[in-house]
This record gives C-alpha cells, structure tokens and sequence, in this order.
C-alpha cells in the first residue's frame, strides 16, 4: 500500500524548478509550499528555543549554540543551496536578540554551512555508515568552537570599524562550563540531524 | 576558475548581501527591522519561557525532594528568629516614621516600577544581558536601573523597543555602577567580571574595606537612585604599589535563573 503512494521528500525545490513545477503540477507546487511552511516553522522553532527556554535548562555559560545545531544538520540533509534561505532567516531571528550588529550572525552561519558543504563534498561521510556519528559529533563541535571565535573576532572588528568598541568581554575557552557546551551543540545536532529525518518519514506516509 | 564562481555564485551574493546589510546597520540604522523582529517574537519567546519555566521547576522540585524535608527544618529556625528580630524592629519603624516626618523627608522606598517577565537571555552564552517583555510602551526608557523583588540591582536598560527591551546585567564587563560601602561610606565602581562574578574597582587606598561589607548603588550621577542593594564583600585586594583598591563581590542575584524583574521608571 505504501508503494502506492507517491514519494514526497523534505527536499525543498529550487527556484527553476519551482516555476517549471507550477506550470506542469499545481499540486505538486502546493506540496512544495507547504514543505517549505514546514522548514519554516521549524527554524523558527529552533531559535526561539535557543533563545528563551535553553536559558532555563542549562547555566549560562553552557547553553548550547542550538541555531548552529540546526544548521549544520540542515546542511547535511538538504544541502547548502536549498538550505540558504534559512540559514539567513534563523541568523537573522538571532541577530535581533543578540548584541551584535544585525546581520552579523546570518554572515557567521552561512560560512559556518558552506565549510560544511565544501568537506562533506570533499569526504563523503553519510556513506562511511560506522565513522559517521563519530564524525558528525567532531566536525559539529569543531564548527562550535571555531563559531565562537569567529564571533569573537567579529565583534572586535565591526567595533573598530564602526568605532563602538567597548569592553569586549571574552571566553574562557579552556574552563568546563565551555566543554560543556561544545559537548551539548554537538549532541543537539544528532537530536536535529534524527528529527529532522523523522519529520521527512512522517511527510512521506501522510500523503 | 569561471565555473567555480558560477557555482558558487549564490553563496557569493548572499554573502555579498549580509556584508552590505551589516554595514548599514552599523551605522545605526537596524534598529527598526530589529525592532519589528522583536516585537513578532516577543509573544513566542515569553510563551516558551514561561512554559519552560514551568517544566524546570517541575523536574528541580522532583530532584530537591530529599532535601526538603532538612531545608524545612531550618526555614522554621530562621523564622522563629525572624520573627523575633521583627518585634524588636516594629518600635524602631515607628520612630523612624516619625523622625522622617518631623524633618520632611520622603519615604525610602518610593519608587515607580514597572514589573516584567524575562523572555530571552544573551544567545551567545555569556549571560550578560536579558530581553524583558515591556517596552517604550510601557514607559520604559535607557539607562533605567532595573531591580529585583526588594531592591537588589540586576542591570540597566541599555535598549528599548515598542514592546520590549534589553537589560544588561551588572554582571557584564561594559556596566559601570557607581556604588558605595555602606558602612565606611568608601566609594568606587562595581563592574562586571569574568562569568558572572562582580568587582569593585577605584576605591581609594585610605579606605577600610573588610569581608562582608555591604556594598549599595551611591546614585551619583543621578542615573540610579540611591541605597539600591548590589552585594557583600568577598575579599579586598589592597595592595601598595597601586593607585585604587579593588574587591570581589558577592550578589546575592542567581543572574542566570532571573524570571521577573523590575525596572524603575521614577525614584
């Protein structure tokens, strides 16, 4: 009975695409927009939670980069183009909360999702099936921990730039409030990566 | 190399963008889009809140079961003296009451406050600032001091929204409070330290600064009233070969679990 249904995929579709698939199947083009609700919604789930309720679950300095959790399982599953636009949506609904000038935060996850895409091309990792839970764990606490940098180097370059430094304050990158953090955005991708695949299974049977 | 730019030509260009949008927003002119960001997450952020808030509280109270009934204990202890110590204290109000009176002076606690829920912290983990759910109109302006329950100072509002406004905490290195032992009358600046911990800072070499000093806001410079509470001594670092004394602080403020605040429109 399953093998009746059509194949419906998370997979968003690009803007060719789109105006090619409107034209032929009007349904079709609904199932798109309704997909694309879906990721919408969920990416703003995501930031509000990162932004609001980790504050309450974990201590400050531990609270783990959940934005950046979400993108780099949506890099992974739906690829760096199709992926773009919310990746800037999420930085942006963090940029609006955060002290940072806006923008600031959309620029850092799109790098952060395009050194994803240029390794997970260079290596192929969901084809080493033991190697790549190891590997997503690694790479995810890597991007944590070169995000915060990042960061860091952002704030201090847009204040001499736009000449509105102020005490920039630092992170102590060795103390165990900051593994600990490393250790929970690298966790939450796996929570992101596997619901996200859940979301895309249930997609597949409602239709 | 023309058809790596052509494949990358998307990354490129959004990129290009954010880059162009950073830099009219560095010059001041992001607040209104960040404002209106604000204002549609606001309703979500303070909802979430709120319910975790709830679920926290649920799984701490299921965790602190075993110590309840040894905190239990104590709690009835401390009110027994307490309630002794308010006896005592009940003639001495009156008489203060009176004495205010008698040279026309206004009651110490006379302050306009707006109280507000706290709906998001700083993103970035560091804990320095808070989002709280009223904004310019609720009346709230910046550099409003912004307190808790009984007059313990958290932070300043550094900046205000329609329906919200950030709170940077004293806790943060960029805050600078004027403040004053209560005691020996010592003042200096309290500014915020590594983590969440707290400093006292330009306090002069002739001063007397001992362990478990009450530290209160000195209202110079009239931007926060006077007497507002912000800690106890830790440790005085006296030392010969510097111009200024500095102290560690206490606060008794959870910074990281703060749920409602108050700001203070009027003192």
């Amino acid at each position: 009975m399953l093998d009746a249904i059509p194949a419906v995929k998370l997979t968003p579709l690009l803007a060719s695409e789109r105006t090619a698939l409107k034209r032929e199947s009007p349904s079709a083009f609904k199932d798109n927009v309704m997909r694309n609700l879906f990721i919408a919604i969920f990416c703003a789930v995501v930031v509000i939670l990162h932004i609001s309720a980790a504050g309450v679950f974990f201590k400050a300095e531990r609270v783990p980069n959940i934005t950046l959790a979400f993108v780099i399982s949506l890099v992974f599953i739906l690829g760096l183009e199709r992926s773009l636009v919310w990746i800037v949506l999420a930085g942006l609904l963090l940029d609006a909360v955060s002290g940072h000038i806006f923008g600031t935060s959309a620029l850092l996850l799109v790098l952060m999702g395009w050194i994803i895409s240029a390794l997970s091309t260079a290596v192929d990792f969901k084809s080493r099936r033991m190697l790549f839970l190891p590997v997503l764990f690694f790479l995810s606490a890597s991007l944590a921990f070169l995000f915060d940098i990042l960061d860091r180097i952002f704030i201090r370059v847009s204040g001499v730039w736009f000449n509105s430094l102020g005490i920039v304050a630092s992170i102590n990158y060795f103390s165990w409030d900051y593994f600990l953090k490393i250790v929970f955005t690298a966790l939450f991708v796996f929570v992101i990566y596997y619901l996200t695949k859940r979301l895309n299974k249930f997609l597949l049977i409602w239709r | 190399m023309k058809f790596i730019f052509r494949e990358n030509l998307k990354y490129l260009s959004t990129i290009v963008i954010l880059i162009i949008v950073i830099f009219i927003s560095g010059r001041g002119a992001d607040n209104p889009l960040k404002g209106f960001l604000l204002r549609m997450e606001s309703p979500f952020l303070k909802t979430f809140r709120i319910f975790s808030g709830g679920t926290e509280g649920f799984f701490h109270f299921l965790g602190s079961i075993g110590e309840l009934k040894s905190e239990n204990e104590k709690l009835l202890q401390e009110n027994g003296e307490l309630l002794a110590k308010n006896a005592l204290l009940g003639d001495t109000e009156t008489e203060n009451k009176l004495l205010r009176q008698e040279i026309g002076l206004l009651p110490r606690k006379n302050y306009d406050l707006e109280a507000s829920f706290v709906i998001a912290q700083d993103p970035q983990s560091l804990g320095n600032y808070l989002i709280i759910d009223k904004g310019e109109k609720n009346g709230l302006k910046t550099g409003m001091p912004v307190i808790i329950s009984n007059g313990i100072l958290t932070g300043k509002i550094t900046d205000v929204y329609p329906t919200s406004a950030k709170v940077v905490l004293i806790s943060d290195k960029n805050s600078a409070v004027n403040a004053e032992i209560e005691d020996s009358g010592a003042r200096g600046i309290v500014r915020g330290a590594y983590g969440l911990g707290l400093v006292m800072d330009m306090i002069s070499q002739s001063e007397v600064v001992k362990e478990g000093d009450t530290v209160i806001t000195s209202g110079l410079g009239g931007d926060m009233p006077r007497g507002l509470y912000v800690g106890k001594i830790k440790e005085a670092g006296q030392s010969a070969d510097k111009l200024f004394q500095q102290a560690s602080l206490i606060s008794p403020v959870d910074f990281s679990s703060l749920r409602v605040v108050f700001a203070v429109k009027g003192f």
